[in-house]
């Protein structure tokens, strides 16, 4: 299993690199239409036909993918390092193939390009085999393919059609995107007599405040995700609803998201027009889409389970308070939290003034489940205290000031009246140093540490070491930083606290002393974008 | 198990989110339709809107040369990871106070 977890890894990790490193689409530029060398620009839908296809595969096999991982397990003894040492060098020879046939420039007279496609396409040959080889022996494979071509047929199609399908949907961002245009105009001509409306350039305002609605803004992206969450709910949940009814909750979610998109517009405009121009195009515009993302996904949940119009009747169930689950009452300050702070940003321009509301509503949460939460007396221990200041150390050596933000920051600190720059201060101050800390560390390495080793949420004790929820929950943690990598780096530090200490203090103790020592260092040299 | 169904959830949600919306966005503005029929599609727009006033020809108000027009994407990648993990936290909070009656 840590063979083919490996293999998968490496795999994927090879085939980002060369999708980061080159774009086929540039070959467009390089070669003639009606050239066969055209179809080079199309290298990267046939990495994303073979990407679903595979997905496609490994879904149809679940119930019997387990049977060929433990077949897998039966050839564990081959050895790993031959096998890897031979794809690795397949790897270099098609990262070096690409980078001479997708060079732009092109490196390769016209004489030469039939023989330096050839060569790629042996090296893409040659990586995927050995990569096939490494993980299983040819007979493993042999045997697969005869036992399961038809699953296999299966999974090309579906990532045949897929392919198909997202072409096809491209031509549907400008139609989308002029249906937004006039539903917006629509709207805002019941509110104002003069609206201007530009159709050669897609703008669109009132007063002196007009935005291009163009295909970024057509809802696609909107209807794109939302589409994937209900489906892979639906799929994953599946037993819980009942079919077909509940697909209808598909084609809802996406008009209702659609619209919502249409309403983004209007009161976007209506925001900038009347009210604040920074505003509108500063934290509204950042945040309300994902907003309506957010409001449009909690309320197919809410239908899904709480009507009966979807839900399965076969298993009821009952709702346990916050309070009474640890589980819940660890994750819900943090939630809070987030959800404060979405919420402000719509209102926000360079600082998020109304900051102290997310403390307060995270000590609210807080306050709300602390009995459940069951923690000790926070001890003063040095070893945390230390890792805090290490990972404070990396922060400032890892992330680099932005001296734009820095400047515009400054500048809306300074125009506050002295009381709410104080206000302001002491909440972000004590926020950072406290607040976030124990709201985070609850959730992250209370909940998530635990819950991705299989175990259940435990905030005292020692808990089992299992590297998969290490990295993921500090990889989920520095997602939730703009500086992702510092981030990741910073919640592996306090991981490793909460797996080495007695409680989820010792995490605490290191991400409070992380935040202090970062908020002395902000107010000391005004690199406000570190904090 | 609910817990790892939800994550699972969110992290497919996360990476099929790219491949099937972000990188397929145009980078330009879509072209406008030809531009008569669009001056008629307004016109037709406008009376609409305003169905008490009496029927005159409705020219769309034109944008000043002074003001310049502002992109408006309808997702900000920079609130993304904040917006997910609220959204994957809030499924899991569900879940986790959800047991069989």
């Amino acid at each position: 299993m840590k063979r083919a977890i490996f293999l998968v890894g490496l795999l994927a990790a090879e085939l980002l690199a060369v999708s980061f490193a080159f774009d086929a689409r540039t070959q467009d530029a390089q070669h003639a239409p009606d050239s066969w060398l055209a179809y080079l620009a199309h290298a990267g839908t046939l990495a994303r036909f073979l990407s679903v296809a595979a997905a496609a595969t490994l879904l149809l096999l679940t119930p019997r993918l387990r049977g060929y991982l433990n077949d897998l397990n039966a050839h564990a003894r081959r050895s790993l390092v031959l096998g890897t040492s031979i794809h690795l060098a397949a790897a270099a020879a098609f990262f070096a193939a690409t980078a001479v046939v997708f060079s732009v420039p092109s490196v390769l007279t016209a004489a030469q390009y039939p023989m330096g496609v050839t060569v790629w396409l042996l090296t893409g040959m040659a990586l995927a085999t050995t990569w096939a080889h490494a993980l299983a022996p040819w007979s493993f494979w042999c045997v697969l393919v005869r036992a399961e071509w038809p699953t296999l047929a299966m999974g090309l199609l579906a990532g045949a059609v897929a392919s198909l399908f997202a072409a096809s949907s491209q031509s549907l961002w400008d139609p989308l995107a002029y249906a937004a245009l006039r539903l917006s105009h629509a709207t805002l001509a019941l509110v104002y007599d003069d609206v201007y409306l530009d159709l050669d350039t897609l703008a669109l305002g009132v007063k002196d405040f007009v935005v291009l609605v163009g295909a970024p803004c057509s809802g696609y992206e909107g209807i794109g995700l939302i589409s994937v969450f209900t489906a892979l709910y639906l799929f994953m949940f599946r037993r819980e609803f009942r079919f077909p009814r509940a697909l209808l909750l598909l084609p809802a979610g996406i008009v209702v998201i659609w619209l919502f998109n249409v309403l983004r517009i209007v009161v976007l405009i209506m925001l900038g027009a009347e009210m604040s121009p920074e505003i509108a195009l500063g934290g509204f515009h950042s945040q309300a889409g994902w907003v309506s993302f957010l409001l449009v996904s909690l309320g197919l949940l809410l239908v899904m389970h709480r009507t009966g119009f979807a839900a399965a009747a076969a298993e009821p169930t009952k709702r346990i308070p916050v309070r009474q689950s640890l589980p819940a009452a660890t994750l819900a300050p943090l939630l809070a939290l987030l959800a404060v702070a979405l919420a402000t940003g719509l209102v926000s321009a360079d600082i998020d003034l109304l900051y102290g509301l997310r403390v307060l509503a995270g000590v609210a949460v807080l306050a709300l489940v602390w009995r459940t939460l069951a923690l000790p007396r926070p001890p003063l221990a040095w070893p945390p205290i230390a890792v805090g200041g290490g990972v404070f150390l990396l922060w400032i050596l890892m992330v680099a000031p932005d001296p734009e933000a820095e400047a515009a920051t400054a500048s809306a600190l300074a125009a506050l009246p002295t009381w709410a720059w104080a206000l302001w201060m002491v909440a972000r101050v004590l926020g950072a140093a406290i607040v976030v800390p124990l709201v985070e560390e609850l959730a992250f390495r209370g909940y998530l540490l635990c819950r991705l080793a299989g175990q259940e949420v435990v905030l005292q004790g020692r808990l089992r070491l299992s590297w998969w929820s290490l990295a993921a929950s500090s990889v989920l943690f520095g997602v939730m930083h703009d500086a992702w990598l510092a981030g990741t780096v910073a919640g592996a530090a306090y991981a490793v606290t909460r797996l080495r200490g007695e409680s989820i203090w010792a995490p605490i103790l290191a991400h409070g002393t992380t935040n202090l020592l970062l908020a002395a260092y902000v107010l000391r040299t005004g690199h406000w974008s570190l904090w | 198990m609910p817990f790892r169904r939800a994550l699972v959830v969110l992290c497919v949600s996360m990476t099929l989110f790219t491949p099937a919306t972000l990188l397929a966005k145009p980078d330009q503005p879509p072209t406008a339709t030809p531009a008569a029929s669009q001056a008629s599609d307004t016109a037709k727009l406008k009376s609409a809107a305003k169905p008490a006033k009496p029927a005159k020809p409705v020219k769309p108000a034109k944008v000043p040369p002074s003001v310049r027009p502002a992109q408006v994407p309808e997702l900000d990648g920079a609130s993304a990871g904040l917006a997910l993990l609220l959204l994957g936290g809030m499924v899991l909070l569900m879940r986790e106070t959800r047991q069989p009656a």
